[in-house]
């Protein structure tokens, strides 16, 4: 068990910012990320006493709370202007990070968790698998898509030779 | 370097720059306090409307009462709604040319089918929801039927706003560069702004539904729109007002107005101005962020600052105490009272990474009056009372519940910090150099600010 409300207040102290990086690609928003942390904080406090491992609880609960909001409050995307106006003043960095974080915002929220949660947090399949509750051959179809897309937008942007056959 | 190497390191350089806003555990200590609140509100409300108090909206009785809603998802809901806003007859004036609005939308079809307007959907039907002249534009909404969803976003329609010169033909109007917005979907309602010397607001909701607005400063009166399921506002009739949907008696949405003038940007003379009238030393940089960073949406008027210094021995949620700079504003609250808020940045960030602390509050009282003290509760992990005094007070006393005296402390540049065990109970009293009391308030509370409401989703 983890304790009582004082671990939570250390775990929230330890583990927040990792939270909130994990949040922030999976909403694209700084702002939805610290509502999507906060949310799932919350959530924990509720059952704290019963929770076995926090940082992993807690990622599950934002991984699906993230796509529960998704399907049932999705926004229409507004542009104000027509799509394909290509701003070229802009750094190459500031292009790299928009083009990856569109591309990122691109796949279905569930590959995206699978992409966040296996290759950044570094997560091994088996528990990507438990947190999204899912087979193990749909981790890897939506790892391997995930990849596919980033991997395009990263070449494109840098030039970078990858090596694919691993 | 392996495919996956390289994502994983560029998204966790995606990530790098995302800081957490302060005090990340006394917000959620908050918000869960927020959320059993509701919880017993909505209790509170269930068993009122149980025991007969069903009329929700003044009114309501004389709506007709719409079918009821599948079960289901909020997702769902909210597509029951927009469908609804789909099947609405062409609002606006120049919508009653029915030759027009059919050309128009033939025309719309074609170009969207060809790719005219840079968007893939397959559609099969261009809806015509509202037409007509608003001060010098032409202005026309659209929804796209789309053929199945879009296997993406799921959306089963998308839309589009056309702007053109005020008379324009239908040919002008649906040319692609008359598009002056375009969505991905189709939500219950739809709004537009068109600033242009002044600006011109439309709301457009599902024929079922009425318009209502009230004006500020408490946007608690309202009243019904005179066009019924949507709203135009002009230059000559725009207002600081809230707006609200209701459909079949039940509010559906409520939100500022998208463009009153409460949500315009603070100038730079009056940020100079409320820089100047400011206690204590204020950093204009730093005042203008907070200034800027302002929502308008339940609060009035220009920010008020009210004192900007450093401050020193603010207890971070790590334990530790930090320096740093801090700054109090002020703002009229749309429905009574005033919000305000504190803003601390420590001089380094704590190990946890934040990067300081804040609070905001709501008092009822005037918090530019010559006698008030101000003081605020910098968040729940914390037992630090931040206490702006009137300036001419030399002490400040802090009392609890039964009057007893806590704490006493010189007041340094009109600001003093406590640390009490229970601020939401403490009294502080603002003592002059002669031992007079001078001012006196308790903890301010929370501020919870009003929510703009959106309850498509919902049964």
């Amino acid at each position: 068990m983890a304790g009582n409300d004082d671990g939570l207040r250390e775990f929230v102290q330890a583990r927040y910012v990792d939270l909130l990086r994990v949040a922030f690609l999976l909403t694209g928003s700084a702002h939805e990320a610290e509502d999507l942390v906060q949310a799932a904080l919350v959530k924990m406090m509720r059952r704290w006493h019963t929770v076995d491992d926090p940082l992993a609880y807690a990622r599950r609960i934002m991984v699906n709370q993230h796509i529960s909001w998704w399907r049932r409050s999705r926004r229409e995307v507004v542009t104000e202007v027509p799509p394909d106006r290509v701003v070229h003043d802009l750094a190459e960095g500031v292009v790299l990070r928009e083009q990856l974080q569109a591309a990122l915002q691109s796949l279905s929220p569930r590959t995206r968790a699978v992409v966040v949660l296996r290759y950044v947090v570094d997560l091994p399949e088996a528990d990507v698998v438990a947190i999204l509750g899912c087979s193990l051959g749909t981790v890897k179809s939506q790892a391997s898509r995930g990849l596919a897309k980033l991997r395009d937008v990263l070449q494109r942007a840098e030039g970078i030779v990858l090596n694919v056959h691993r | 370097m392996f495919i996956d190497e390289v994502v994983g390191r560029s998204l966790s350089e995606l990530a790098d720059g995302v800081k957490p806003m302060p005090d990340p555990y006394g917000r959620a200590v908050a918000r869960l306090r927020r959320s059993r609140r509701r919880r017993l509100t909505a209790a509170v409300a269930a068993a009122t409307m149980l025991a007969g108090a069903a009329a929700i909206v003044p009114g309501a009785a004389r709506q007709p009462q719409l079918p009821a809603a599948d079960a289901g998802s909020g997702w769902k809901l909210m597509q029951q709604w927009a469908q609804r806003l789909a099947d609405s007859p062409v609002r606006g004036q120049v919508g009653q040319d029915k030759a027009f609005v059919a050309d128009f939308a033939g025309r719309v079809l074609a170009h969207q089918q060809a790719g005219a307007y840079r968007r893939q959907w397959t559609v099969k039907e261009a809806r015509v929801l509202f037409v007509d002249d608003i001060g010098p534009h032409r202005v026309a909404f659209v929804a796209f039927v789309l053929t199945t969803p879009d296997p993406k976003t799921q959306w089963p329609h998308a839309s589009a706003w056309f702007r053109a010169p005020k008379g324009a033909s239908a040919q002008d109007l649906a040319d692609p560069s008359a598009v002056s917005q375009i969505g991905d979907g189709l939500e219950p309602t739809a709004e537009q702004t068109l600033p242009d010397g002044g600006v011109y607001s439309i709301g457009l909701a599902p024929a079922q539904c009425r318009y209502e607005t009230a004006p500020l400063p408490l946007a608690n009166v309202w009243a019904a729109e005179p066009t019924g399921s949507y709203i135009v506002r002009t230059p000559q009739t725009e207002r600081a007002e809230w707006w609200r949907v209701v459909c079949g008696g039940v509010v559906r949405k409520e939100q500022p107005a998208p463009s009153g003038p409460f949500l315009q940007r603070v100038t730079v003379a009056e940020l100079s101005d409320a820089v100047a009238v400011a206690r204590g030393q204020v950093d204009p940089e730093f005042a203008r962020m907070n200034i800027l960073v302002a929502e308008g949406y339940a609060t009035v008027g220009t920010p008020k600052l009210l004192w900007g210094g450093r401050i020193s021995g603010t207890e971070a949620q790590d334990g530790h105490t930090y320096d740093g700079k801090a700054l109090m504003t002020v703002m009229r609250a749309v429905r009574g009272g005033w919000a305000g808020m504190v803003d601390i940045r420590y001089d380094e960030p704590t190990a946890d990474g934040s990067t300081g602390a804040g609070a905001s509050f709501h008092v009822e009282s005037d918090p530019l009056a010559a006698d008030a003290v101000l003081a605020v509760h910098l968040g729940q992990q914390t037992s630090t009372v931040f206490v702006l005094a009137p300036e001419k007070a030399v002490t400040v006393r802090a009392l609890d519940e039964q009057g007893r005296l806590i704490a006493q402390k010189e007041v340094t540049h009109s600001t003093v910090l406590f640390k009490v065990a229970n601020p939401a109970e403490v009294t502080f009293e603002a003592v002059d150099a002669n031992g007079a009391i001078i001012g006196r308030a308790k903890t301010a509370q929370d501020f919870a600010r009003l929510g703009v409401l959106d309850r498509f989703g919902e049964p």
